[in-house]
């Protein structure tokens, strides 16, 4: 039999003239970034340099800056409003994981040099448990939020993928933090969570359990005690400031979107 | 007028043909065709049924008989190709465990090397003999469909995706190079489920869509190599992206595949004047409907991909393992019902 074979001549010609179309103005010039960099310098070049994923430039003007600025300064006035601007890019749209993931590794190496600077780890404003799902290998979403929440300024306890119940409890009890998060991206392994939050309801431990990731939806999130539903990894340091001003979980669920300062439906998927 | 059979009807329709009715498919998705009812009612399980032939093929004409699926597909997971090249798989234990690359072997192009036997090597030769033994027993009845990864998926799972993420923008070449590799694999891994009686290849490309990367970089990076791969594929073939891919339907449509398999945020009607002669294939929500729904809800949200336009009506991305059958056999009565050409 003849199968039909679909011609299209002009793939050809594109694939080798790839067209790029390159955003239509500098990434210093969009809202998100005007809206959230200082005005002053050096914190302005160094939250773009951040912006921009450019390590050696962060590191370079880092380095500058430490001469005559305390290295605090430096991270909250310079840095961390970098990694804000790259949380509105990407919530807009603009910016994608990739860009956000090499400026969450330019953020950490100026921060690396700011404390190595201090002589010691900067003092952190709260402490963060986090997993993703046991049974779940894909972690792309759980390091995000790492990133934005170490960026932020918290203490975050990074447990990985694959994590079995056990190991998150016996770490929320170790550890006393004042949020647990979780995310699945898979469907069958998102039941650990309940199983989670009846063992911590259990030992009578009532902290926040923040689940998200493409397996999850507000409305299952919020079908056990402790769950709140994250919608983007973004969220995580404006939640963790309202959990660290004593918000809690039943609050979480209804004030989401006025804590993140962004409409999200829930659906999750 | 004899009835047509689900293969007749399913090559019909990709070749631009009139047909009687839409079918009710799942040629294509991340997730697969088996659930864990098919699982107990048949007493083959996952996860050796991953790893034999006899038991992948008896599973798969399983999903047909007990839902009325028009086709069948196999493998039922994602990581024939990485564990091939060398990949550590985790298979899990449970019933509806699905096997995932926990392990990546390549950090840069000079690392990269084709085995000359790559059909030989780990799950390979059971997928190849699974698609024979569904060839003999209903390749003349039903439409056999089989899956290869697309470049960028393949290439992301070979360096790891987080690595391979950066590089997009850190290390273009080195992205071109994984891509490029993968690209050889993937048509020689293709060529040969055809061989063995394929008759629809299946290629996804979940890792390039535009919930992780920019369109931009899907012109540059994912959508010459997924040209060059059906170019070099003379049979039946299909492309999944699954996430919010409206923004490059254009551009999957472009590539020379016979449909596009798309899930439900996508607008079926809207991107429908914009793929020409490519058909679509979907988009019933895999998650909220097909697994949590209840068949009412199937039901109307089959009515509304009818009515907005798809070619076959198909899950989004695939069964999740724990899909009711219920629902999937309301999947398939809805789109009996609604489905018929006037
Ligand atoms: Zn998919």
């Amino acid at each position: 039999m003849v199968l039909p074979k679909i011609k299209n001549t002009d793939f050809i010609f594109r694939r080798y003239n790839v067209e790029l179309e390159g955003p239509a103005i500098p990434v210093e010039e969009t809202p998100e970034v005007k809206g959230a960099l200082p005005k002053e310098e050096p914190y302005k070049s160094l939250a773009l340099a951040v912006v921009k994923g450019d390590t050696d430039i962060v590191l370079s003007k880092v380095k500058d800056a430490l001469k005559t600025i305390k290295p605090l300064d430096i991270i909250e006035k310079g840095l961390a409003k970098g990694m804000d601007a790259v949380g509105a890019l990407y919530a807009s749209g603009t910016y994608f994981l990739p860009n956000v993931m090499v400026a969450a590794d330019a953020m950490m190496a100026g921060i690396a040099e700011c404390e190595k600077a201090l002589g010691k780890a900067t003092e952190k404003k709260g402490k963060v448990v986090c997993h993703v799902a046991e049974g779940d290998p894909h972690d792309i979403g759980k390091n995000l939020v790492v990133m934005f929440l170490r960026a932020a300024g918290y203490d975050v306890i990074d447990l990985g993928r694959d994590v079995p119940i056990e190991t998150v409890v016996d770490a929320v009890k170790k550890e006393k933090p004042m949020w647990l998060t979780g995310t699945a991206l898979m469907t069958t392994t998102m039941s650990a969570f309940p199983k989670i939050s009846e063992k911590l309801k259990s030992m009578g431990i009532d902290i926040p359990f923040g689940c998200g990731g493409g397996a999850l939806s507000k409305e299952w999130v919020e079908s056990f005690d402790l769950g709140f539903f994250g919608a983007k990894a973004h969220h995580a340091p404006k939640l963790a400031d309202a959990i660290l001003k004593g918000m809690g979980w039943k609050d979480l669920r209804v004030k989401y979107n006025e804590v993140v300062g962004e409409y999200s439906t829930g659906k999750g998927w | 007028m004899v009835e047509l059979t689900p293969k007749e009807r399913a090559f019909k329709i990709l070749k631009g043909e009139k047909v009687d009715r839409i079918p009710a498919t799942s040629l294509a998705g991340c997730g697969g065709t088996v659930n864990v009812e098919m699982q107990e009612a048949t007493g083959i399980f996952w996860p050796e049924a991953h790893k034999d032939p006899e038991k992948m093929a008896k599973l798969a004409i399983a999903s047909y008989e007990l839902t009325g699926l028009e086709c069948v597909r196999v493998p039922f997971d994602f990581v024939e190709e990485p564990e091939a090249l060398g990949c550590k798989i985790k298979f899990g234990e449970k019933v509806d465990s699905v096997p995932a690359v926990v392990e990546h072997v390549f950090s840069s192009p000079e690392e990269l090397k084709k085995p000359e036997n790559i059909l030989e090597l780990g799950r390979i030769p059971v997928v190849l003999k699974a698609i024979e033994i569904l060839k003999e027993r209903v390749g003349d009845f039903l439409p056999i469909s089989s899956l290869a990864l697309g470049p960028f998926t393949l290439a992301a799972m070979l360096a790891g995706e987080a690595r391979f993420l950066t590089w997009v923008l850190k290390k273009p070449d080195y992205v071109r190079a994984f891509v490029d590799f993968s690209t050889d694999v993937i048509i020689e891994y293709a060529k040969a489920q055809y061989k063995a009686g394929s008759h629809i290849v299946q290629i996804g490309d979940p890792t390039a869509s535009p919930d992780l990367i920019s369109p931009d970089a899907f012109r540059q990076f994912a959508k010459p190599a997924l040209i060059e791969v059906a170019d070099n594929l003379d049979g039946l073939k299909l492309l999944h992206i699954c996430g919010k891919a409206e923004s490059i339907v254009p551009d999957m449509a472009d590539c020379g595949y016979h449909g596009i398999s798309v899930e439900e945020s996508v607008n079926i009607s809207r991107i429908k004047t914009l793929v020409g002669n490519v058909k679509i294939l979907g988009n019933i929500n895999s998650k909220r409907t097909l697994l949590f729904g209840k068949p009412e809800e199937v039901e109307a949200e089959v009515k509304l991909a009818i009515a907005s336009g798809v070619d076959f009506v198909e899950p989004g991305c695939g069964f999740a393992p724990r899909t009711p059958t219920r629902n999937i056999k309301a999947m398939v009565e809805a789109t009996k019902k609604f489905g018929v050409k006037t």
